[in-house]
């Protein structure tokens, strides 16, 4: 069994829900940093995919310097660090534009938006016990 | 998985310009495949669609009437003993000697093999739930088909082929037979071959997965660059538009009920631009096409084609 949630929806690239879904894991606490995180072979029997699909998440997650590898030991989840100046931008930029043309497609409000975007925060900053996470309404991919 | 550069450039299968004909019926017609090593490869297709044949031309189980199979970079008929033991087929529904008890066929298959791997083959029997004391004859279907997996992985084989392993298998044995299957994916540079009709399981698996339609391989790629490659574009039009005629030549199929329309397209990158009629749609939806609307679509299309043509020669 794996130490975080991740349930495969068919039909959708494997590599880019469980990247997201074990950031998320990260980023709200789910899995503690310095904890052990699932070997390749651990992913790909668990979630039945192609090793080098498990290979690529985990290169992925180091990449983004969510896990670390420590050679011959595993990989860990990294400790939390300031993201660089850069990175920032490009969050700032790009990722927060296409939520902002998605929201404007299926004409939400920019208070729609900023409120979404408030219950996600708290959500995933409050620590996960007692908390009850209503996932149907969230969604299960990162683009 | 370290591999010499030079060996993992060579691919683990070529096929050049395949045809079988089985009497008057084309089977396949002027095929050409190319698997990397180490690929696990899902070869799809329609009931009829040739996949067997193909399987069966590609271990030399079926002479060869036109074109050219190589293994490893060798043709097919020139492969040493050596290089045949580096590779092991399962056939669909394949037939194990009745008599035989468990135990009894794994020391009947290892001397074949100089790299049958004992450790290994005990790992998958306790895997697998497998008693060696049990008759072959005495097996069930799904019992049967992990006792094949068993004496085809055992001997660590460079390329495994398998003809619909998870067809008419319950739920755990196709969970067993999976896990069993990516086991032998992530043994140093081998290379899997199977192809299957259950696309949802298949899916996650593969990393290559290749459509077979009509004589010929109408998709052979990567799965993350076919993710890539194929969106599904949802629209709801205005009453009085037109449909562009004749299509656009990357459209791969169209569906119209009332004002919604849907298409599959190929288009790498992001969709930017629709044909002028549809840039007033009123909603528009895109996203990639997942592997089994790509399969019904592609592996359809040939279905009308080879109708039509079958009414002109009537």
């Amino acid at each position: 069994m794996l130490p975080f949630a991740v349930t495969l929806k068919a039909g959708e690239s494997p590599f880019r829900q469980v990247v997201y879904a074990a950031t998320k894991a990260v980023v709200s606490g789910e899995l503690a940093e310095g904890s052990a995180f699932p070997s390749v072979r651990e992913l790909s029997q668990a979630l039945k995919i192609n090793p080098n699909t498990a290979h690529k998440i985990v290169a992925e997650l180091a990449r983004d310097g969510v896990l670390d590898v420590l050679p011959g030991l595993g990989t860990v989840v990294a400790t939390r660090r300031t993201a660089t100046a850069v990175e920032r931008a490009a969050l700032l930029s790009r990722e927060v534009e296409q939520v902002v043309v998605e929201a404007m497609r299926l004409g939400l409000t920019e208070s729609d938006v900023q409120q979404a975007v408030a219950d996600r925060w708290s959500e995933l900053s409050t620590p996960i016990r007692g908390t009850v996470v209503d996932s149907s309404s969230l969604t299960g991919t990162h683009a | 998985m370290m591999h010499d550069p030079l060996q993992a450039a060579t691919p683990a299968l070529a096929v050049q310009g395949l045809s079988y004909r089985f009497g008057r019926t084309t089977v396949l017609d002027g095929l050409e495949l190319e698997i990397p090593q180490g690929a696990l490869y899902a070869l799809l297709g329609a009931n009829g669609a040739g996949k067997t044949t193909l399987l069966q031309l590609l271990i030399g189980a079926r002479p060869l009437q036109q074109g050219a199979v190589r293994l490893f970079g060798t043709e097919r008929s020139r492969l040493s003993p050596a290089q045949r033991q580096q590779i092991t087929y399962v056939a669909e529904g394949q037939e194990l000697p009745a008599w035989m008890r468990l135990s009894q066929l794994e020391a009947f298959c290892a001397p074949l093999y100089p790299t049958w791997d004992h450790a290994l083959a005990l790992t998958l029997r306790a895997r697998f739930e497998l008693d060696p004391q049990q008759m072959v004859g005495a097996m069930s279907r799904g019992q049967r088909m992990k006792a094949a997996l068993l004496c085809a992985l055992a001997p660590k084989p460079r390329l495994l082929i398998m003809d619909e392993p998870l067809t008419g298998m319950d739920a755990a044995v196709k969970d067993d037979l999976v896990r069993g299957l990516l086991d032998a994916a992530s043994l140093e540079g081998a290379t899997v071959l199977l192809c299957s009709h259950d696309i949802a399981e298949i899916e996650p698996l593969a990393d290559w997965v290749g459509i077979l339609d009509g004589g010929r391989m109408r998709v052979s790629m990567p799965i993350d660059e076919l993710r890539a490659r194929y969106k599904r574009i949802e629209m709801v039009t205005e009453a009085t538009m037109q449909m562009p005629e004749p299509f656009p030549a990357n459209w791969v199929s169209v569906e119209r009920a009332g004002l919604r329309l849907s298409v599959l397209m190929e288009q790498t990158g992001v969709v930017r631009e629709l044909p002028a009629p549809f840039r007033g749609a009123a909603r528009i939806d895109v996203r990639d096409a997942s592997l089994k609307e790509l399969y019904i679509a592609l592996a359809g299309s040939s279905r009308t084609h080879a109708h039509s043509t079958t009414e002109v020669g009537a």
